[in-house]
């Protein structure tokens, strides 16, 4: 066992154990993992929103012209 | 009736969330247009799309690579490697201290522009190799190329026989006519460098929409497991796709040598930030499989609108960052929110 690659373990414990689960879209792989509802990203988009206008603002008021 | 309010409420709230980025970079420009109103002159609009088009170009290649949930960062070093080598072949032979002081003439363009490509393709297919052959994740292996790049080109521009690690400068004029040129039309001067990104980005329209390669890439972005189990090839799809995306670099660094006129190490730093941002804001997802060729262009000319804008309105240079971050952070948070409303 020693010396083995631990994802080449995993995946023959995956085979003896009869798992048929593939691997799913890649959509799903980068962003099906975020347990996130769709309230809190809209207050996650909302903040960024704010977020981007302060930074605007300050830009305008600590800028040279 | 109450119900219907709150019903009505919540889909206009859905719509601003949305469209929530083009609606403030619509903003930002209409509010500069207010303040400023020579903003919309001419001569600006055509600065601006000057200014866009080779990281516009850039954006074109990147933009196939976002689409296989990829990406790219070491576009903006590549890019400079091949305007460092772009500029060393096209120095006037009249200036003394050029890198080539045994070339007697000026070499023909298709030379500088082949070395441009095969110097980006060279960076690209490695990319595209640890991707598709190594399984290596996008960001680690053009994490390593972008070093790479840049210290390729640090030890090419120190190279120079004069000894000192100066700018390369000085090209002969047959390059800057063609490459950094203007067509002029009655009193109008339009860049060539605006028609060769259209041009570009019609050929590009066509790959992306009308050939094999193009709907490979979209399957093979959007499932992988489904595009491979449908017969495509999956490692030559993604190869090709990066071959293409380093013929764009390679063009777009001949192209940036003649409008910036001098390159030097730090030429391009920073570049593939520009190129990313245009791609999110044009609408291609980095969750893979969505994106369309018109909106990498539209969002190519916003994001250097926006850039425009911001120096056009005296806005600080270190808030200039901040926002050119936030820009993309809301960019990747507005697509999350669509795939869980999607889901």
């Amino acid at each position: 066992m020693q010396g083995r690659d631990p994802r080449e373990l995993r995946e023959e414990m995956a085979h003896a154990e009869g798992s048929q689960k593939r691997a799913g879209p890649w959509r799903d792989n980068l962003y099906g993992r975020i347990r996130v509802s769709k309230g809190a990203m809209d207050k996650i988009v909302i903040g960024l929103i704010v977020l981007l206008l302060a930074a605007l603002a300050l830009g305008i008021a600590t800028g040279n012209r | 009736m109450q119900q219907g309010k709150a019903f009505n409420r919540q889909r206009v709230t859905d719509f601003l969330l949305h469209y929530a980025m083009y609606i403030i970079l619509l903003a930002i420009l209409v509010t500069v247009s207010i303040i400023r109103p020579n903003f919309l002159a001419l001569g600006n609009i055509l600065n601006i799309l000057k200014q866009a088009s080779t990281k516009g170009i850039l954006a074109l290649g990147c933009a196939g690579l976002i689409v296989l949930a990829g990406t790219d960062l070491s576009i903006g070093r590549v890019m400079g490697f091949s305007a460092a080598v772009t500029a060393a072949l096209v120095q006037s032979v009249t200036y003394k201290s050029r890198y080539f002081p045994g070339m007697a003439q000026d070499l023909p363009l298709i030379v500088p522009l082949l070395a441009s490509i095969v110097i980006a393709v060279i960076f690209s297919l490695i990319n595209g190799f640890g991707v598709s052959k190594l399984k290596m994740h996008a960001f680690i292996i053009t994490l390593g190329t972008q070093l790479i790049a840049f210290g390729a080109n640090c030890l090419f521009i120190e190279a120079q026989p004069s000894g000192t690690a100066q700018a390369l400068s000085t090209f002969n004029q047959t390059f800057k006519d063609v490459a950094a040129g203007d067509l002029m039309l009655g009193t109008v001067k339009i860049p060539l460098v605006v028609l060769y990104f259209l041009g570009l980005a019609t050929i590009m329209w066509v790959v992306w929409n009308k050939t094999r390669l193009g709907k490979n890439m979209f399957a093979v972005g959007g499932n992988e497991e489904a595009a491979r189990v449908s017969g495509v090839n999956v490692v030559r799809t993604i190869m090709l796709v990066y071959l293409i995306a380093g013929v764009l670099y390679g063009i777009a660094g001949f192209l940036e040598a003649a409008r910036i006129q001098s390159v030097g190490a730090n030429t391009g730093l920073g570049y593939e930030t520009d190129a990313i941002s245009a791609c999110v804001i044009g609408g291609v997802s980095f969750s893979g499989g969505v994106g369309t060729i018109q909106g990498v262009v539209i969002g190519a000319v916003i994001l250097q609108a926006i850039n425009f804008s911001l120096n056009f309105l005296g806005v600080n240079p270190y808030y200039q960052f901040i926002i050119r971050g936030l820009i993309i952070v809301l960019a990747v948070a507005i697509d999350v929110r669509k795939y869980i409303v999607k889901k």
